[in-house]
């Protein structure tokens, strides 16, 4: 499973132009480009959108200041850069090593401009989708996400087996997602 | 594009540690692939928000029910045994309302279809959850959809499905008041 090549190549070519030049238009995209792939990795793991954000711009800062005092030795490995950070970043934060407030103080203003909202999930789309499902599915979504429950939890309320949860969770939202993507 | 079975494994800690480095690796160089993960994420707060909101007309479980009440998003639970009847109406401020179909035997079902029978119109839900050992379904339904149907009898059968054919095994009639408003 390759990253996608086309995008890395891209942000190794920005990072590259701010290493060697401080070009601050190469920045300003690399930003752009990166702010919501970080925001989607912060989501994940610290499961708030506010904090996901602060780890978006707290790891912008470290990867361009890097950049900019070429600390980042194989630029052509820019990815793994910033994959690293992302890592180091929510690993220290977890432990509460969290002087970030600090630096979004500093730093927050200057990637104000790059902050989109989140990808829209809801709505009618959503509720038009929901329908659409099979009645076990949705009722599987329902208690994932409304009700918190874990598949196991699932499996006994349904009398199913954890993993005929999992197969039918991935069949509905892969079904909600082609849904969103107006496949149906 | 990463495939979207791998996105969903990933956002429900089903890879394994190697696996989920990839995915991650992968995701935050791939812009498609961040903004399907963020899609997939956003959907707990908007589903949440949807069955909050009174928009999802749904199967539910016990446990289900237990944490809508809590909430109190149902306000009105109709119990009804085979045969019987019940009389029913909801109010302005309702959410949903439940209706627990109790008393079939369901003890050989395999797939349970709910048939519902309404003045307007009359369709089938296929393969629902039904908890087997207490014979019980528990159909939450939209008040937003309710408070728009006139008054008449609905009946409400439970079919099991056996190799193509239909048994009925379960048979309850509702005798609705339409909504008006508060004067």
């Amino acid at each position: 499973m390759a990253a996608s090549e086309d995008d890395s190549l891209e942000d190794a070519r920005l990072a590259r132009r701010v290493s060697d030049a401080r070009d601050t238009d190469a920045e300003a995209l690399l930003c752009a480009r990166l702010f919501p792939r970080i925001r989607a990795y912060g989501l994940l793991h610290l499961r708030d959108s506010d904090d996901a954000v602060d780890l978006a711009q707290h790891v912008l800062v470290v990867v361009i200041e890097s950049l900019r005092a070429g600390k980042v030795r194989d630029v052509d490995r820019f990815s793994a850069f910033v994959s690293g950070t992302c890592r180091n970043t929510t690993l220290d934060w977890r432990k509460g090593e969290r002087r970030r407030r600090e630096l979004l103080d500093r730093f927050g203003p200057t990637f104000a401009s790059v902050v989109e909202p989140a990808a829209p999930a809801g709505g009618k789309r959503l509720e038009h989708c929901l329908g659409e499902l099979a009645p076990r599915e949705r009722t599987i979504l329902v208690l994932t996400y409304f009700a918190d429950f874990s598949g196991d939890e699932i499996a006994t309320e349904l009398e199913m087996s954890p993993s005929h949860v999992r197969v039918a969770r991935h069949r509905a939202l892969e079904q909600l997602n082609e849904c969103f993507e107006g496949r149906q | 594009m990463i495939p979207h079975d791998r996105l969903v494994g990933l956002v429900f800690g089903e890879l394994d540690d190697a696996e989920q480095r990839r995915v991650e690796d992968h995701v935050l160089g791939c812009s498609g692939c961040s903004a399907a993960l963020e899609r997939l994420l956003a959907l707990r707060s908007a589903v949440s928000e949807a069955v909050r909101a009174g928009a999802v007309t749904m199967i539910i479980t016990p446990g289900l029910l237990e944490r809508m009440r809590r909430e109190a998003l149902v306000t009105r639970t109709y119990v009804i045994p085979p045969g019987g009847s019940v009389a029913c109406s909801v109010g302005a401020g309702d959410i949903y309302t439940v209706v627990d179909l109790r008393g079939a035997d369901l003890s050989r079902v395999s797939r349970l279809d709910v048939a519902i029978e309404a003045t307007s119109r009359a369709y089938r839900i296929e393969d629902v959850p039904f908890d087997r050992a207490r014979g019980v379904v528990l159909v939450a339904q939209r008040a937003a959809t309710i408070r728009t149907l006139p008054s008449g009898a609905h009946t409400i059968r439970l079919l099991a499905v056996d190799e193509g054919r239909d048994r009925e095994v379960g048979r309850y009639t509702m005798n609705h008041t339409a909504f008006t408003l508060p004067s």
